[in-house]
């Protein structure tokens, strides 16, 4: 069952979250924020739910916890609200600064989430296009890890998970492609786009082509698992926690 | 320069691939490559083709020193000739019948007789029906809805045994499943005022020998304030001894630490192989466990009681819990000789009957599991994540050549991991 709470978390952190990504290595994404008049720091703040500010300016996207420092706010009255905005890609009205960033969610940022869905959910003929599909797959890398902290955090089962999960860093990647972080502190997960140097444990996927089959759902992780596919290391209690959650990501963001 | 020489897996590795296209997983649960952390994949055996005392061997023909024992079940050495023989005699006179043979009364008569605070004995064939059984029958009697565990536990399979973000587990499943720290006697009657005291049972192994961390033992004190707390409640106490039955005491885990549990569950040990499990209870419960409908198609065949009968007896003779706690104390403080030797800090925790290591130079059980990986390889089968089993066809010699595998494995580790070593 989809808790409409934890789906904004996984929201806010796996798809918005994942905008930060999209900034830094989509080249489309990058000429948009490029050609930023001035930056703009956009809160969104949902009531019982999370609440976050994204700043663009020329240099890409950066997120931080909370309302400081927002130029713009949109408030949400309930996950339900912001869960819809996400679904129909629809940037709604800010009610802080309305006047002077409407152009720019209208415009700039609708652009950049066009962007994004068009990497989330890509159509099978953009993916013959194999830099389309590594940016793809890449891009979905980047928003089930956040999505992975979200729900860790939020669902009532993935909390279930976060809870047994030993406290260190776990190295989330593609071999020699990406990596991420998932840092666990007394169950509370969080994200960060970057590889660790300490990992307590990893898992890595041998190549794109695999991760994108297991993002979709195409291949089987335990089957890759057994035929070697998948690098495995460390405290594995961690990375079978993060698999459980992994299987509620697919549930909230399919 | 390494001693032994690595294994190769070309023809396990075959049936591996075929098995993958008609089992899902290849061999899925714990004698998997996923669950068994086969870590990585291609040093590991996989399929084998045979076993005989303390030695299986590959598809490939490779022999290995088990230090698993199937998990457990390799009590006294695989095809130990005695089990065997009383398995084959009564496979001639019938196994699976209508009526089910003398042999399960001469078996529940032994178990009666062996394990202290058994007056009954029920079978089946797994650890998992065994507990199942065992939360049943407290519910049964007690008319209680809630049961307490310990943390970390894992009492089988079954859906009320899991936990609710395993896959195909329903939150409903495990609503009435309270769990609490270890022996927090605090925690418990806090738990048990707040479950306005609608508690059936507390479902406990004998002590933590959870994976991935360091086993912690248990010691009487503790026991007796636990037995204390649910003779005051009118709470079922069940030992869970599938894992550690007949291996700390013949009489029961729970006598081992000075109790007497309300059920006992075992499983592993009880025929060397041969495959049944068992729930042994206290006289007050034998109406509640008569009032269960509880049975499966195999679990009144013979054999396995025939080979029950004969295993439990010669445990006996071997008086096997004195056996294994001498020579896990043998081998693991060979173990840990040889880890200071190459420069690594061998952990070992639990009962030395089922010993668990971890190389404590790094946090991560990275080092552990390239060391275990390399074990294996040279033919000392090790589990990087999980107790070990001793079974009592394992000898003297058997530990010195375990002994010299693991230094010849720790030396390969040590040269790749120069700056991770301890230098005295």
């Amino acid at each position: 069952m989809i808790e409409q709470k934890a789906l904004a978390y996984a929201n806010m952190y796996g798809v918005l979250g994942s905008l930060q990504m999209l900034c830094e290595i989509d080249p489309q994404a990058k000429q948009i924020v490029r050609e930023l008049r001035k930056p703009v720091a956009l809160c969104f703040d949902v009531k019982g739910g999370p609440c976050r500010t994204f700043r663009f300016d020329r240099n890409g996207c950066t997120v931080t916890e909370g309302s400081a420092g927002a130029n713009a706010k949109m408030n949400f009255s309930s996950p339900e609200k912001f869960n819809l905005l996400i679904a129909e890609s629809k940037p709604g009205l800010p009610v802080k600064g309305a006047i002077r960033l409407i152009r720019f969610l209208t415009g700039d940022f609708t652009k950049l989430t066009d962007r994004l869905e068009a990497l989330l959910r890509p159509s099978p003929e953009a993916l013959r296009d194999r830099a389309f599909f590594e940016q793809s797959t890449l891009m979905t890398l980047y928003t089930v890890a956040g999505a992975i902290s979200g729900l860790a955090n939020s669902d009532s089962i993935a909390m279930i998970s976060a809870s047994n999960t030993p406290d260190g860093e776990v190295l989330l990647g593609i071999k020699d492609t990406a990596a991420v972080t998932i840092r666990v502190e007394n169950g509370r997960f969080t994200t960060l786009y970057a590889p660790t140097e300490h990992p307590r444990a990893l898992m890595e996927f041998s190549d794109l082509d695999l991760a994108h089959g297991l993002f979709g759902g195409e291949v089987s992780t335990i089957n890759e698992m057994c035929k070697g596919n998948i690098r495995l290391a460390g405290v594995l209690s961690m990375v079978d926690n993060i698999n459980r959650i992994l299987d509620r990501v697919s549930l909230y963001l399919a | 320069m390494s001693q032994f020489p690595t294994y190769t897996h070309t023809e396990s590795r075959k049936w591996f691939d075929r098995a993958l296209q008609v089992i899902p997983s290849g061999i899925y649960g714990h004698l998997g490559p996923s669950e068994g952390l086969f870590l990585p994949l291609d040093k590991w055996p996989l399929i084998s083709r045979k076993a005989e005392g303390t030695y299986f061997w590959d598809m490939d023909g490779n022999r290995y020193l088990d230090m698993m024992c199937a998990y457990g079940p390799n009590v006294l050495g695989y095809n130990d000739p005695e089990v065997d023989a009383a398995a084959l005699a009564q496979m001639k006179d019938g196994n699976c019948t209508t009526a089910p043979s003398y042999k399960m009364v001469e078996c529940a008569e032994l178990l009666v007789d062996t394990v202290a605070t058994a007056d009954w004995a029920y079978f089946m064939k797994n650890g998992t029906d065994a507990t199942t059984f065992a939360v049943m029958c407290a519910r049964a009697h007690t008319r209680k809805k809630k049961i307490f565990f310990f943390k970390g536990y894992y009492h089988g399979n079954d859906p009320w045994a899991m936990k609710a973000d395993y896959p195909g587990i329903l939150p409903e499943d495990v609503a009435n499943n309270i769990i609490v720290p270890w022996f927090d006697m605090e925690a418990l009657e806090t738990a048990y005022e707040q479950a306005g005291g609608d508690v059936a049972a507390l479902i406990a192994q004998p002590y933590d020998h959870g994976n991935f961390y360091d086993n912690v033992c248990a010691d009487r004190e503790k026991w007796q304030a636990v037995r204390r707390f649910c003779d005051e409640r009118g709470i079922v106490l069940i030992f869970d001894d599938v894992r550690t039955g007949f291996r700390l005491d013949l009489a029961g885990s729970d006598h081992y630490y000075g109790i007497k549990a309300d059920l006992i569950c075992f499983c592993k040990a009880l025929a060397n192989g041969y495959n049944m499990s068992a729930t042994c209870g206290r006289e007050f419960l034998k109406a509640a466990a008569s009032s269960l409908s509880f049975t499966g198609s195999y679990w009144m065949s013979a054999v396995p009681f025939a080979a029950a009968i004969a295993c439990i007896n010669k445990m006996k003779r071997l008086n096997t819990p004195a056996l294994f706690r001498e020579k896990g104390e043998k081998l693991t403080a060979k173990f840990k000789e040889v880890a200071a030797q190459n420069g690594f800090d061998l952990v070992v925790s639990g009962e030395p009957a089922l010993f668990y290591l971890r190389i404590a130079n790094d946090d991560s059980l990275m080092l552990h599991q390239e060391w275990v990986a390399e074990c294996v390889s040279r033919g000392l089968f090790l589990a990087s994540h999980h107790n070990h089993f001793l079974n009592a066809a394992l000898t003297d010699e058997d530990i010195n050549y375990a002994a010299e595998i693991a230094f010849d494995a720790f030396s390969v580790v040590a040269k790749r991991h120069p700056d991770q070593l301890i230098t005295r």
